[in-house]
């Protein structure tokens, strides 16, 4: 943590050198000039305001009344307590805070007993169930795959959930936000090492949609969470064109797909604790399992690789004798049959031929001679080539012509593309053979044959890691489902010990080329794996380090990129305020509007920076300010000037989402569960279960209805922010649901309402409990009424007339809506 | 109930709003009534974009694939063949191997004044064969159940996007204030499941409403949390009565806001709905003739004939978009093998139950401007799998549709002399997805919504109206 502070700190003092020596403005290239987003953060000087008020120490203030000000409108007055108790206790950590809580606070005559508050909220664990939900928005979060054909157990990820409960640890240990990119992006590379429990980190990138095994589209929705999540850029527009509005070219979205190209989940995920072990039957199993997986994978690499090579041959003349075939790369699901030519391959072998087959090439030249014949003329016509050949030095070298191959055609009867190809691959071949019977003897022409073979470049080698797309059908059946039934033995047992849902560099770093149109059949010119050039600037260097997952985060929190602190500056007011400064949370690009405050998102994304990153400390400022405590009344003079309240004049009204929703009902009935982490609950079913909404399964092939009607953020791509709509399924969640019911009946049942010494007692009771004050005497009159008519009714009901009365509470605008 | 001015004001604006939603534009679903309320982006150009020739659609989806060749696509060539390998080029991309070709085990007769053939598995439906317009040239892309039916449902075989009777919710809204836009009867769960009817990224209130599902017989088919369990609908309405009045209340202390209105009315809006649904669902009043007519006095077609008498009533209330599945938990129409049985059985199921609901449609007046859409996500191949299977085939099939705005006894398109491939006006899933719309009133590139920096539609960057097919 130490090292953390110190480098933000220097970056800090960099910063403010920087804007001291050189205006912003003649440092940067012109590109990046025009557009707000793009510009370098630097400290913004706070404004002076003619009357500051109510309290002039807070910066957030100045920014916003000096905007007020130029529009000649005062800012609202402070909120009451018992109003901004609710509304920082919801923003913090989710949940209304309790009768008690409430009075103490309205009851404290001492000056810091806000300050106060504030701290024990942020330290509260339940800091980081309500905030780490928020990240899940941005990370797409869900607990399951995707796949048409995926049922029960089969679908769920058994420890997609170490994700989610790191996420929650992060926010509430206050992890420093580059820390925590660096960490999601790269903890298997960080140095010095990482403890093993924090390679959770990494299901941000790896708990996404597998697209049936599509590894480009599982790489784009990588590059799309990181760029829309972290920087605020819709990189994923670049596949197949340059970004119709943003300075982003397709070269740019390849070099980050090298970058995930490059790496790949371990078969089988790590222990988060190496040293804890579950039940003796599952580990034994588990083992075993694994054991078997391992051992497929062994032998069908060696199987694939021996065959790749031995049929040379076969490749060859398929792809001199057939066109180029769009599908070689694009689809992942074929059903290969054991003998059949493997796509990927075949779509090497053509790019490598391509490449090699040149007018010069000692090897490949004769072959781009005589496939230049039309195919009708080979046999008339193959001799006055091959003559040309013969004349030439025998050599490896560009120019000479490899003696074994001028032999080999020299001896060939070549009437079609299909013989020279079968020329090419029985002398490749036969090299190949002679090299298992005695490798040493390779050197010169021989070597250079041998090389097209079992060399790294040969389009036969693959890594180990791709085996499983190369399985036939059946094979890769087999092998999918020993992974599903090591899945499976984990969702079975409770006490399975946590893995990470990890990602490591592959063998060697990928490089990549550009995909023309975004056809991987059409790979283009080869980029380096690097950073955005729009961001990076003329400064920019091609990653050094293996995939360049810890380049590209440390290039994300770089000082001098202006983007992702204005982004997380921009999400973290959003949940405070209900409108983020910046309307398009994910989307910083040319397009969208300006900020309403720019100054005071650059000063805070200044700030963030040179405080070292620390988003609890973020919030103390913003909830501190005289902004964030005003009152939420509507002020027609304001309205009319500013009907949106973009110039913040008031506090935004807001309705409780989904988490808080359900998590708010079991708070006031009482039957919360105070745990906290652990594997996945159906929260959405299960009208008894009391866990925090956050821990409930998110099952993305079927998001649960309730999940659904109350606007839960679709977990099938990074979302910038929640919609919000009022639609009649929620209310009909509140008035029939079990759980709904189950709420009332408990809520009805608390000691202090059933023992309450008369039916006044008992509305009072429930108002302080629900609503956290006390009722008028109209109130109180009507819910005494309310009850009696309930009770003279002599129709069977399931639910008491106090549990009724409890329910309607529960359903009011004022529990719903946050002030 | 509503004593304070500031609420009564605000709630009469409101109304008068709603009021004018209701008179202009189609908007004026309870839905839709949200966006009214402020909460939901309008669509981005003034909809309907043309004059609509239908209203709503009613999809009847026949989930594994349906036969082409052994149903609305005759091919005698097929027949002559039978036993031969097909003479051209099979796809590059299949689901299983086949083999030689495979003739129709089912005879073809003309049927009405068009004289359009129909096989033997159709009898019914085949009396109604003036009133529809087959396309024959239909193809797609993938080749799987799982991409072709989300292709057919929302126009990618492997992205999250809004399905079509979204985009159509989002577009023109309900028509019925207490009932949503878009309702799917027994939707299947695998497959795409529920984003076969979701909203991706468009408003949830455009999100299907599902009621039961494939696996659930139509009659205990209900939408969740309908029905209240606890207490009889008198103390609801009291329990409703006194939210209102605490909300308003509330309302009147805090001054007008669009957002607690809008709630205060969703109660009201889901207090009707418990009642419409399920008077909706309640088939008991239905004549004896009526029930006949959809099969619901034959066991064997009494759960589709449900369905389909179903899909009537809600597309008379004005509900959008009534998607009806035809699907047991397995996948239905998916014969790789012993096609006769399985073609036979579930043509059985359907025949009747689609007749009545065309022929109840067409009595009642309302197949004037219902568009009712019959398919599967694909054919299936001339050659045959095993011995008497037939394959998927995306490369050309047959779907049709019937009233709203296109030709009655109509073919349009073909298929190679086999059936194997759409050679003649092809329309592809896109183009009929553009028609689709165009036949409501909706532009489809123009039906678009912003969403991670670009503007989307159903249609992505294809489609083109099939203009040939309009009546």
């Amino acid at each position: 943590m130490r090292g953390v502070q110190t480098f933000s700190a220097t970056a800090g003092l960099a910063l403010l050198l920087s804007a001291m020596v050189a205006p912003a403005q003649t440092n940067v290239s012109r590109a990046r000039e025009p557009h707000w987003a793009f510009r370098p953060t630097r400290p913004i000087p706070v404004p002076t305001v003619r009357s500051p008020q109510p309290d002039p120490h807070n910066p957030i203030d100045a920014f916003i009344q000096a905007r007020l000000e130029a529009a000649g409108l005062r800012p609202s007055p402070p909120a009451d307590r018992r109003t901004l108790i609710r509304r920082v206790a919801f923003d913090l950590i989710g949940l209304p805070p309790t009768p008690e809580e409430v009075d103490a606070f309205v009851n404290d005559p001492a000056p810091d007993t806000y300050e106060r508050l504030i701290d024990r909220l942020l330290a509260s664990p339940h800091y980081g169930e309500r905030w780490g939900r928020h990240w899940l928005d941005v990370a797409r979060y869900a607990d399951t795959k995707d796949g048409v054909l995926l049922y029960g157990d089969d679908r769920v990820r058994p420890f997609a959930y170490t994700y989610r409960d790191y996420v929650i640890r992060a926010f509430n240990d206050d992890l420093p936000f580059d820390r925590f990119v660096h960490e999601q992006l790269a903890a298997d590379l960080i140095e010095p090492r990482v403890e093993p429990s924090r390679l959770a980190a990494l299901g941000f990138l790896t708990l996404g949609r597998q697209f049936d095994g599509n590894i480009h589209d599982v790489i784009d929705d990588r590059i799309d969470t990181v760029t829309r999540g972290l920087v605020g850029l819709t990189v994923a527009c670049a596949r197949c064109h340059d970004h119709k509005y943003d300075p982003i070219p397709t070269a740019d979205y390849y070099s980050l797909y090298g970058v995930f190209a490059g790496s790949e989940e371990p078969l089988v995920p790590p222990p988060l604790d190496p040293g804890r072990r579950g039940p003796e039957a599952f580990e034994w199993n588990y083992a075993a399992k694994e054991r078997e997986v391992r051992m497929m994978l062994d032998v069908q690499y060696a199987l694939l690789a021996e065959a790749a090579r031995a049929r040379v041959g076969d490749y060859l003349v398929h792809v001199a004798t057939t066109e180029p075939d769009p599908l070689e790369t694009a689809i992942y699901f074929l059903s290969l049959a054991p003998d059949d030519l493997r796509p990927p391959l075949v779509a090497r072998w053509r790019h490598f031929v391509a490449q090699r087959a040149k007018p010069n090439d000692p090897v490949f030249g004769p072959w781009h001679d005589l496939l230049a014949l039309p195919d009708g003329r080979i046999a008339a016509d193959a001799p006055a080539v091959l003559a040309d050949w013969l004349s030439r030095e025998p050599g490896t070298r560009p120019g000479q012509v490899n003696p074994l191959v001028r032999d080999a055609l020299a001896a060939a009867e070549l009437a079609s593309r299909a013989d020279v190809a079968r020329t090419y691959g029985s002398l490749l071949k036969r090299m190949y053979e002679e090299s298992k019977a005695s490798p040493e003897e390779f050197d010169g022409p021989r070597r250079q044959l041998l090389d097209l073979v079992v060399g790294r470049d040969s389009p036969a080698y693959f890594p180990r890691s791709q085996t499983r797309h190369l399985m036939s059908r059946a094979d890769k059946d087999a092998f999918g489902k020993k992974l599903q039934d090591l899945d499976k033995l984990a969702v079975k047992e409770p006490s399975a010990p946590p893995r990470a849902m990890a990602l490591t560099d592959a063998p060697e770093p990928y490089s990549p080329r550009v995909f023309v149109r975004g056809n991987p059949a059409r790979p283009g010119a080869p980029v380096p794996r690097q950073f955005l050039g729009v961001l990076a600037g003329e400064r920019r260097q091609p990653f050094a380090h293996g995939s360049g997952r810890l380049d590209l985060a440390k290039a994300i929190t770089a000082p001098d990129n202006p983007l992702t602190a204005r982004v997380i500056v921009n999400r973290v007011w959003m949940h405070h305020f209900g409108e983020p400064l910046v309307e398009t949370p994910s989307d910083f690009g040319l397009r969208t509007r300006p900020p309403t405050h720019p100054e005071l998102l650059d000063y805070l994304a200044d700030w963030l920076v040179r405080d070292g990153w620390s988003l609890k400390r973020l919030h103390r400022l913003i909830v501190l300010s005289a902004t964030y405590r005003q009152q939420s009344f509507d002020r027609p003079e304001c309205h009319t000037a500013d009907p949106e309240n973009r110039l913040l004049w008031r506090a935004n009204r807001r309705r409780l989402d989904l988490e808080a929703m359900r998590d708010s009902l079991l708070a006031i009935s009482g039957r919360l569960a105070p745990a906290l982490y652990g594997r996945p609950v159906d929260v959405a079913n299960d009208p008894l279960n009391r866990r925090r909404t956050v821990y409930g399964l998110v099952d993305r092939q079927s998001v649960p209805g309730l999940f659904r009607a109350f606007d839960f953020a679709c977990p099938d791509q990074s979302a910038e922010r929640r919609t919000q709509t009022t639609v009649p399924q929620q209310a009909l969640f509140g008035l029939n649901a079990p759980f709904v019911a189950e709420q009332a009946r408990a809520l009805a049942a608390r000691p202090e309402v059933a023992a309450a010494a008369d039916e006044a007692g008992r509305v009072q009771a429930l108002y302080r409990r629900v609503l956290g004050r006390a009722p008028d005497a109209d109130e109180v009159r009507l819910a005494v009424a309310f009850v009696a008519a309930a009770q003279s009714s002599r129709e069977p009901r399931r639910l008491e007339p106090w549990a009724q009365l409890a329910q309607v509470l529960l359903l009011t605008n004022e529990l719903m809506f946050v002030d | 109930m509503f004593s304070d001015p500031a609420a009564r004001f605000s709630r009469r604006r409101l109304l008068e709003r709603t009021a004018l939603g209701f008179g202009s534009l189609a908007l004026a679903s309870l839905l839709a009534d949200q966006s009214l309320a402020g909460d939901r982006a309008d669509p981005p150009s003034p909809m309907p974009h043309f004059p609509a020739r239908a209203r709503r659609v009613i999809f009847l989806f026949m989930k594994g694939g349906p036969s082409h060749v052994d149903t609305f696509d005759p091919k005698p060539q097929l027949d002559r063949d039978h036993g031969k390998p097909y003479p051209g080029t099979k796809p590059r991309v299949q689901f299983a191997k086949t083999g030689a070709l495979l003739r129709s085990p089912w005879k073809f007769q003309k049927h009405g004044e068009s004289g359009i053939e129909v096989s033997e598995l159709f009898p019914h439906v085949a009396g109604c064969v003036d009133d529809l317009c087959l396309i024959h040239s239909l193809h797609g892309t993938n080749p799987a159940h799982g991409g072709a039916v989300l292709k057919l449902h929302t126009g990618s075989d492997n992205f999250v996007r809004p399905s079509l009777g979204a985009w159509i919710a989002y577009g023109l809204g309900s028509e019925n204030r207490s009932l949503p836009a878009f309702v799917t009867v027994c939707p299947t769960l695998a497959h795409g499941g529920v984003n076969n009817w979701g909203s991706a990224f468009l408003p949830a209130d455009c999100q299907g409403v599902p009621i039961g599902n494939a696996s659930v017989p139509v009659e205990q088919a209900k939408v969740r949390y309908i029905r209240n369990d606890h207490i009889p609908p008198n103390l609801q309405r009291r329990q409703l009565d006194l939210m209102a009045e605490l909300n308003h209340d509330h309302l009147g202390r805090t001054g007008p806001d669009p957002d607690l209105e809008g709630r205060i009315r969703s109660f009201e809006l889901a207090f009707r709905m418990q009642a419409a649904l399920p008077d909706v669902e309640d088939l008991s009043k239905e004549t004896a003739a009526t029930r006949r007519l959809y099969g619901l006095d034959d066991p064997v077609t009494a759960n589709f004939g449900r369905q389909c008498l179903l899909a009537r009533r809600f597309a008379e209330r004005g509900v959008r978009f009534v998607q009806v599945t035809h699907s047991d938990g397995q996948v239905q129409w998916d014969q790789h093998s012993k096609l006769k049985q399985g073609h036979e059985k579930n043509a059985r199921e359907v025949d009747r139950p689609i007749a009545g609901l065309l022929t109840d449609l067409k009595a009642r007046g309302l197949l004037r401007d219902t568009l009712v859409l019959w398919g599967g996500e694909f054919g299936r191949t001339p050659t045959a799998e095993g011995t008497d299977g037939r394959d998927h085939n995306p490369e050309g099939f047959t779907v049709w549709l019937a009233g709203g705005g296109v030709k009655g006894g109509f073919r349009y398109g073909a298929t190679d002399d086999y059936g194997y491939y759409a050679v003649e006006d092809k329309v592809h899933v896109h183009d009929l997805h553009a028609t689709i719309l165009y036949l409501l009133g909706l532009d489809h590139e123009r039906l678009t919504y912003r969403h991670a920096g670009r503007d989307f539609r159903l249609t992505d960057v294809s489609g083109q109206v099939v203009h040939n097919i309009l009546a």
